[in-house]
């Protein structure tokens, strides 16, 4: 097993359970430009501090032929109302990781520097907050979802030992990505139990906030023996 | 244009916050322009002289920082990400301008953490926008602290008296020395006469930009705290815009 499978497979079962529209991964990327967006600019926001907002990033084990893929939950960007909407973001990428942790690291770096010309993205990596401004000028260019995964799609793809990508937008609604938050929540423990055991391998565990996250993930186990041994030897 | 950095400093009571909101105000006016103007000045008198307000300040993103930081596990690209949203979040718009505003930190006493956030602040946004308009603390303090090493040009502002031209040359000794390639240029405020712009050049060998005369019209925004968005083009406003045209926005 995968550290990450489980959250990995509930957000198979959510895609399938919630029947989001498969778009198209192998639209041309949107280009990679300026992205300070001012609301006077502003044609649509989503996941604006106060709305609903999430983003995660899973990476996994490729399967046989795993292709790249995106699904939209919700309506696409031209039909969605103007001004502020919920908004969820939930990145899968599929490869041959031989450390979970640079994995994790090699994935975050190429989704900040996704940067989209016309689109502003900020990250709140530790509460999972996204929070996007899309211009009037992006979205009459023709900037949508397939655009915007194929760019996600091109940057994760462009990292050694990544096979393929899976991108989720959600825009149908606070309740349909509060549906999502449970996974983030397992996700963020995992990776914040991970992110301690490199940056504190001297923590005391029976002390440590993450003790049952690592208790009841073997991964997060055999990761502490490899790196206690590698660190006595 | 490439993205330009632009510090207003001088000595305390000269007029460079009323320096900072008419050039503000122009920076308004030119609509293909994105501009980011920071007031700070812990005394927060740009925002009072232009009548916005952000909804944070930078001594609340400090403290949101800090709480994120205490989550654990941020590396620097995560915590440039986490700044870069508090950021946004705490920046007022007016139009094509942004506003951040440095406020004070809780504690009573020492700005460095504050100072030293927006150093990183400036980091961070400056290079998004067009143009950053920066209206500094008075006297040398944050020049002396470094907080403006990315800052292209420094508009020393001064009145006619020995003591404001005094603190200019100070300040753009202190700036040849630790930002060398800021350009460092006086405009003379509240000017009367060619008799005063001739003495005040015997004191100063900084090069003058431009020479702003005494104006009813600022006395009066100034004395009922009228916001300088709505300056008329009364002389010192055209003094000024000629003087930023020439010297800063070719």
């Amino acid at each position: 097993m995968g550290l990450l499978d489980q959250p990995v497979a509930e957000v198979e079962s959510f895609l399938k359970n919630k029947e989001a529209a498969e778009i198209d991964a192998g639209a041309v990327a949107w280009p990679g430009g300026f992205d300070m967006v001012l609301k006077e600019d502003t044609a649509l926001e989503l996941g604006a501090p106060g709305d609903g907002s999430l983003f995660m990033v899973h990476w996994t084990k490729a399967r046989a032929n795993q292709n790249h893929a995106a699904y939209l939950l919700g309506p696409e960007l031209k039909d969605l109302p103007a001004g502020q909407n919920p908004f969820a973001l939930a990145a899968t990428v599929y490869g041959n990781f031989n450390d979970d942790y640079d994995a994790y690291r090699m994935l975050m770096d190429a989704l900040y520097e996704t940067k989209l010309d016309g689109v502003s993205v900020r990250l709140v990596p530790t509460r999972g907050g996204i929070w996007c401004r899309i211009s009037r000028r992006a979205l009459e260019g023709g900037f949508s979802f397939d655009r915007w995964a194929a760019a996600l799609i091109e940057n994760f793809s462009a990292r050694d030992s990544v096979i393929a990508a899976r991108i989720l937008f959600v825009t149908s609604g606070y309740k349909d990505i509060a549906g999502l938050f449970p996974i983030a929540k397992q996700t963020g423990s995992i990776i914040g139990a991970m992110k301690k055991m490199v940056e504190d391998m001297d923590c005391d565990c029976a002390s440590c906030e993450y003790e049952q996250v690592c208790k009841g993930l073997d991964e997060l186990k055999i990761m502490r023996r490899r790196m206690a041994k590698e660190r006595n030897a | 244009m490439s993205p330009k950095v632009i510090a207003i400093c001088g000595k305390g009571g000269v007029g460079k916050t009323t320096v900072s909101a008419m050039t503000a105000q122009a920076l308004s006016r030119r609509k293909d322009t994105q501009a980011l103007v920071v007031d700070a000045d812990p005394a927060g008198g740009l925002a009072l002289a232009l009548g916005v307000k952000s909804p944070k300040t930078l001594a609340d993103v400090r403290d949101e920082i800090i709480d994120e930081v205490k989550t654990g596990g941020m590396d620097k690209k995560d915590l440039a990400m986490a700044l870069d949203y508090r950021l946004m979040d705490a920046a007022g718009e007016r139009g094509n301008l942004a506003f951040l505003s440095i406020g004070r930190p809780e504690e009573s006493g020492c700005y460095c953490s504050v100072n030293s956030l927006l150093r990183e602040a400036l980091d961070a946004m400056a290079g998004q926008f067009d143009v950053t308009l920066i209206d500094a603390e008075a006297g040398i303090e944050q020049v002396n602290r470094n907080v403006m090493s990315i800052v292209d040009e420094i508009i020393v502002v001064s009145d006619v008296s020995v003591k404001g031209l005094k603190v200019a040359d100070l300040i753009a000794n202190v700036a040849s020395r630790l930002i060398p390639h800021a350009k460092v240029k006086l405009l003379l405020n509240r000017v009367r006469d060619e008799a005063e712009i001739k003495q005040a050049m015997t004191q100063t060998k900084l090069p003058v930009i431009g020479c702003l005369p005494e104006d009813d019209a600022i006395r009066r925004f100034d004395a009922h705290a009228l916001s300088f968005f709505n300056l008329p083009d009364c002389p010192a406003a055209k003094a000024l815009l000629e003087a930023l045209k020439k010297h800063l926005f070719q």
